[in-house]
């Protein structure tokens, strides 16, 4: 039926109609219901383009926001390289095939007019005389940078694909559509902003058919079944309760499902701050309806973009056409995000992001929500470490969650590690779909230092003097000596009658270590690099050691070693070639050979490691020493130490610590004390110290560090020359004098160099007084 | 009363999504204070030499409608214009956007003018 309308105008006197606005109608969300909106955390990005729609308008635009873009680009997704077709009514050229909007200009590769693609009029310019498929393709990626409006994904890949023509309508028969749909297979993402709008969903795979066409629907389902490519849908915008036969074929063709996407629109607030600004469903969008399972909703209504003529001439419009192209925008944003995803996984990740609460709950209406690009683009579960394989989706695959996996290290080699773990990344899996996380490398390590543990405390704590309560009882089978410092053991020792046997806590066994009069009473060694004559493979530095000495007369003995967790089991051979005690060798010192072997449990060189960095059962060093003492007359002692080690890793099945060289140690002292200095109840003592370190070795990281969408894995080797760039020399004067008997002063001066074996380390210098007093 | 002749250069007929455009629609002249607002919407160098008359229909849910002037017609001082806008096929896949159409015309000696639509 057709109806006359009627307008009378006379110049001066202009009669005119008002527009009704969106038409179509249904309700919107209902009542009750809080609008939730997602968190936009990406500050840096949120600029005049991101909001605006031009420096001269000063008006904002919130079509980005609401989905929380910005966040995905803080962390780098701008959709860069991924390739969206856009099936529409053309793209930014002119007849002649010259690009003719400013706005698509950055990057002319980015911006595709692929041959044969107007199937409008059968040629290789794909030119838009309508301006729709401009606006969408510009929602996508228009411009970044250029002082206006840029796209959801402005890094992106986009290709034209005309099938509608000047009106808007699609205007090529079915099987010139299915040419378009196969040609357009090559992308990653086939955006479709058009459809039968108008009417309300279909009912069975033929019925949808039948608005379709069967070459149409074959070419869809070819795209998602068999080539596993993303397809995007507009719902329609006639308020009804289901999308478009196009949008809802997804729910009766399972070769669609899973990457067929259907979009509805919300509110947004466009840049003349007029539109309903509410977030609800656009009044005149479709609604999700039956094919909510595979329905999203995003800005659709009151959108900002930039229209086919050039000159930057930005138009603010409405439709589900301009939700769909945030959603495939959106798509590729995460794609680019995680190289490990399938397509399939991609859109679920999407679905799953969504925001769904509140408002967006009613999934008749919105399906599974409003797009989160925030969330789309963070961890969904746990985070965690693949142990080693190389296949993401293998049943038999090791994972470690984050938070179990560590590597502690040695400060013998911690700055070397350091230098190299430098600004390198690993990959990390999301447990929700083995989304791939780029991560710190450095992060899970932690490194040891000798210097770290130059405190006040621990210094005041090596000058006290030794108050050591000594409880001594001797019976049959031997003596039992317990020391105390204060309300702790310090160290306990049993030796056996005939010194044959010695057994003891912290290295208290060793006589060696016991005779460096005049030293050992006046100060106690310290756990910051300056162990003078301490067996650095027997100490764990945990306070916590255990010993059991065999000795045979002075002339030899054995040790054996471990420690509180029962890690570590060593056992060394001490030969004693020169003994002060022995009869006229009194002059010679005393001297002792060590050598002998550790073995670690997890762990080398007392660095701890776990879960993906874990180590063998039984790492093992295999060390040499040597200790001498020397009295130069009454007043004068000399000590010198000096130990080395080659240390073999054991590997553990899976570990990121691949392989290693043997690593070979060296740690020294030096020292000369003297009693009697100056005055008879004062003594001092000057020592050089290189606490252990490693003189050569390699270790290799084998470490995720990209994985591919058939959910393959690649491991990059990173080969670390464990030895320092430096080497650390403590120099110590230690001063002790005893005033009274019940009064002591003591005085320590520390220089140290090259700290941690860094050549980057300030040099430190101590001064410490301590005065004690007994009451 | 006898039908005029408008020459193509003096007819540009369309259809277009932006809102603003046509938020305000139906017949616009040289002295409506948002003629020249319209007129310069698209293309910044259009004058009052260019069109003097501009037609804006209402809003559609979708894209495919096409707007076509019938017949103008001089009846003494005044333009009749009919103008008819064609919906897209029953049936047919268009864009999903709000559209409009509308019609930019130069007439010679306008002075008044009736539109009618159908």
């Amino acid at each position: 039926m057709n109806s006359i309308s009627k307008i009378l105008a006379i110049l001066s006197l202009p009669l005119l109609l008002n527009a009704c606005g969106g038409g179509g109608g249904g309700s919107g969300g209902a009542a009750g219901y809080t609008v939730p909106s997602c968190t936009d955390s990406g500050t840096d990005y949120q600029t005049n383009e991101y909001y605006t729609i031009g420096s001269n308008s000063g008006q904002t635009s919130n079509q980005l926001s609401l989905v929380c873009a910005s966040s995905a680009y803080a962390r780098g997704a701008t959709g860069d390289g991924i390739k969206i077709a856009v099936m529409d009514s053309g793209g930014p050229w002119d007849a002649s095939g010259s690009l003719s909007n400013n706005e698509f200009n950055s990057t002319a590769s980015d911006i595709v007019k692929p041959s044969n693609s107007d199937y409008v009029n059968s040629d290789s310019v794909p030119n838009d005389d309508n301006g729709h498929g401009s606006g969408v393709g510009c929602l996508i990626r228009c411009d970044k940078g250029d002082g206006d409006m840029h796209g959801i994904a402005y890094n992106s890949i986009v290709s034209w694909y005309k099938i509608i023509n000047s009106a808007g309508t699609v205007s090529v028969n079915d099987a010139t559509l299915a040419s378009a749909f196969n040609a357009a297979d090559s992308n990653d993402i086939i955006n479709n902003s058009w459809g039968t709008g108008s009417v309300n969903g279909c009912s069975s795979e033929a019925n949808c058919q039948s608005y379709i066409g069967t070459n149409t629907l074959a070419a869809m389902k070819t795209a998602t079944g068999t080539n596993g490519k993303i397809l995007v849908w507009a719902a329609g915008n006639s308020g009804l309760s289901n999308p478009s036969p196009q949008a809802n074929a997804v729910v009766h063709s399972s070769e669609l499902q899973g990457l067929s996407v259907t979009v509805v629109a919300i509110n947004a607030t466009n840049g003349d701050g007029s539109g309903a600004k509410d977030g609800k469903i656009w009044s005149s969008s479709n609604r999700c309806g039956t094919a909510a399972d595979y329905c999203i909703a995003a800005p659709g209504a009151d959108i900002t973009y930039v229209g086919r003529e050039n000159g930057q001439t930005f138009y603010i419009g409405s439709g589900t056409s301009m939700a769909a192209p945030l959603v495939s925008g959106g798509l590729a944003i995460i794609k680019q995000e995680f190289s490990s995803l399938t397509n399939a996984q991609v859109v679920s990740r999407l679905f799953t992001t969504a925001l769904d609460t509140g408002e967006y709950s009613q999934s008749s209406i919105y399906g599974h929500g409003l797009m989160n690009l925030n969330a789309a683009t963070a961890a969904v579960g746990d985070l965690r470490l693949l142990g080693g394989g190389n296949l993401l989706d293998d049943p038999n695959a090791t994972y470690y969650n984050l938070a179990n996996n560590s590597f502690s290290s040695s400060a013998a080699f911690s700055n070397a590690l350091n230098l190299v773990l430098k600004d390198q990344t690993m990959e990390i899996y999301d447990s929700f779909d083995g989304a791939n996380f780029k991560t710190d490398l450095s992060s899970f390590f932690t490194s040891g230092s000798y210097t770290s543990q130059n405190t006040i405390e621990n210094h005041m704590l090596r000058l006290e003097p030794k108050t050591t309560k000594k409880v001594k009882n001797k019976n049959l089978y031997g003596s039992f000596t317990v020391e105390t410092d204060g309300d702790y053991i310090e160290s306990s020792m049993f030796q056996s009658a005939g010194d044959f046997l010695a057994l003891g806590f912290n290295q208290s066994t060793n006589s060696f270590e016991n005779a460096v009069d005049p030293l050992s009473n006046f100060f106690n060694d310290s756990n910051f690099g300056n162990n003078y004559l301490v067996n650095p493979y027997f100490n764990t530095g945990s306070g916590q050691d255990y010993f059991m000495s065999f000795n045979s007369n002075s002339a030899f003995g054995f040790d054996t070693f471990t420690n509180a967790n029962g890690n570590d089991l060593g056992l060394a051979f001490n030969l004693n070639p020169l003994s002060s005690s022995n009869e006229g060798m009194k002059n010679a010192g005393d001297l002792q050979i060590v050598f002998g072997a550790n073995y670690e449990q997890n762990k080398f060189l007392n660095s701890t490691s776990t879960g993906a960095f874990a180590t063998g059962d039984l790492s093992n060093t295999n060390f040499t020493g040597v200790k001498y003492k020397k009295n130069l007359g009454d007043e004068f002692t000399f000590v010198g130490s000096g130990f080395a080690g080659y240390t073999y890793i054991d590997k553990a099945a899976g570990s990121y610590i691949d392989s290693s060289t043997p690593l070979l140690t060296s740690s020294f002292t030096l020292g000369l004390a003297k009693a009697n200095f100056i005055k008879e109840d004062q003594r001092i003592g000057f020592f050089i110290n290189q606490p252990q370190r490693v003189e050569d070795g390699n270790l290799n990281l084998r470490v995720p560090t990209s994985s591919d969408r058939d959910r393959t894995v690649t491991y990059s080797n990173l080969n670390v020359d464990l030895e320092p760039d430096a080497r650390q020399i403590n120099f110590d004067i230690v001063f002790n004098k005893t005033i009274t008997e019940s009064s002591n002063l003591s005085a320590n001066l520390t220089h140290v160099q090259n700290g941690d074996h860094s050549n980057s380390s300030n040099s430190q210098n101590f001064f410490s007084l301590f005065y004690k007093k007994t009451f | 009363m006898q039908a005029e002749e408008i020459k193509s250069e003096n007819l540009k007929c369309s259809s277009t999504t932006a809102t603003p455009f046509f938020k305000k629609n139906g017949l616009f002249i040289v002295e409506n204070s948002d003629f020249f607002k319209k007129l310069k919407f698209f293309n910044k160098s259009l004058s009052k030499e260019d069109f003097n008359l501009i037609y804006i229909s209402k809003s559609q849910n979708s894209g495919g409608y096409t707007l076509e002037v019938e017949k103008i017609v001089k009846k003494k001082s005044k333009h009749l214009i009919y103008f008819k806008e064609n919906k897209p096929p029953q049936g047919s896949a268009n864009i999903m956007a709000i559209t409009a159409t509308y019609c930019f015309l130069k007439i010679n000696n306008l002075d008044q003018v009736e539109v009618f639509i159908n």
